[in-house]
């Protein structure tokens, strides 16, 4: 019977929110198989996880090693930060944009405006025409 | 009427627009309507590839410029008559203030 056991994190001090993986001991399975963890990264970088492998067959193990690597993104996260609520005509706006995902971006999904006096049907009407699709 | 109206805020930046982080996003926004408007940004983040579906709004309220119109109806005025000076404003919220 072949089997195989193992795996090792990289990064084991940054990816103490990275898990989801199998453990050695619980690991040994029959092959054919496949390994099918739902990997959460609950950290703001790329993690990456490499399973390492050795195969065993009557008695006998192999001393070649075989990897795979993993790369697993972090979901992405940002905080807006609206500083000015109500400005004068020509005034400027001041929205904080942060994200500290790595390579994290923010993208301005849709501006809409809308007079709040209008009546509320009014109003959905505008926003279906404003969004882009 | 109330199309024209709502559309007339121009300054804001368009759709699509993508920020690295710690920005700043800082329109100059002209109310050029007579009533307050609302702006609606909507942010969405990416990163490697991935989306969260989650997004975060920032709403934004615009106050039009003030403006009024005075008609002196009486300029001159024979004694013991009394003035006659109109003021009105089309701002909503308006006070004129002498």
């Amino acid at each position: 019977m072949r089997t195989y056991r193992g795996n090792d994190k990289s990064r084991r001090r940054r990816s103490v929110q990275f898990y989801g993986c199998r453990h050695e001991m619980d690991s040994r399975v029959r092959i054919p198989g496949i390994i099918a963890d739902n990997l959460v990264n609950n950290t703001d970088n790329i993690q990456t996880i490499t399973y390492r492998f050795e195969v065993s067959a009557s008695g006998f193990t192999s001393t070649a090693i075989q990897t795979a690597v993993v790369t697993v993104n972090p979901v992405p996260t940002m905080t807006i930060t609206n500083t000015n609520l109500v400005i004068n005509s020509g005034g400027t706006t001041d929205i904080l944009i942060n994200t500290l995902t790595e390579n994290g971006q923010v993208r301005l999904k849709s501006v809409v405006k809308s007079d709040p006096d209008l009546p509320v049907i009014q109003q959905l009407e505008h926003h279906s025409r404003m969004v882009p699709g | 009427m109330w199309l024209k109206q709502i559309l007339d805020l121009p300054g804001n930046t368009a759709a699509g627009a993508l920020f690295p982080n710690g920005t700043r996003l800082q329109d100059v926004l002209v109310d050029n309507t007579t009533s307050p408007q609302t702006i609606t940004y909507e942010f969405e983040v990416i990163a490697n590839g991935c989306i969260n579906a989650t997004t975060i709004t920032a709403v934004v309220t615009v106050n039009p410029t003030p403006e009024m119109t005075i008609t002196n109806n009486a300029p001159t005025l024979c004694p013991g008559a009394s003035t006659d000076i109109q003021v009105s404003s089309v701002t909503a919220n308006a006070d004129e203030n002498l």
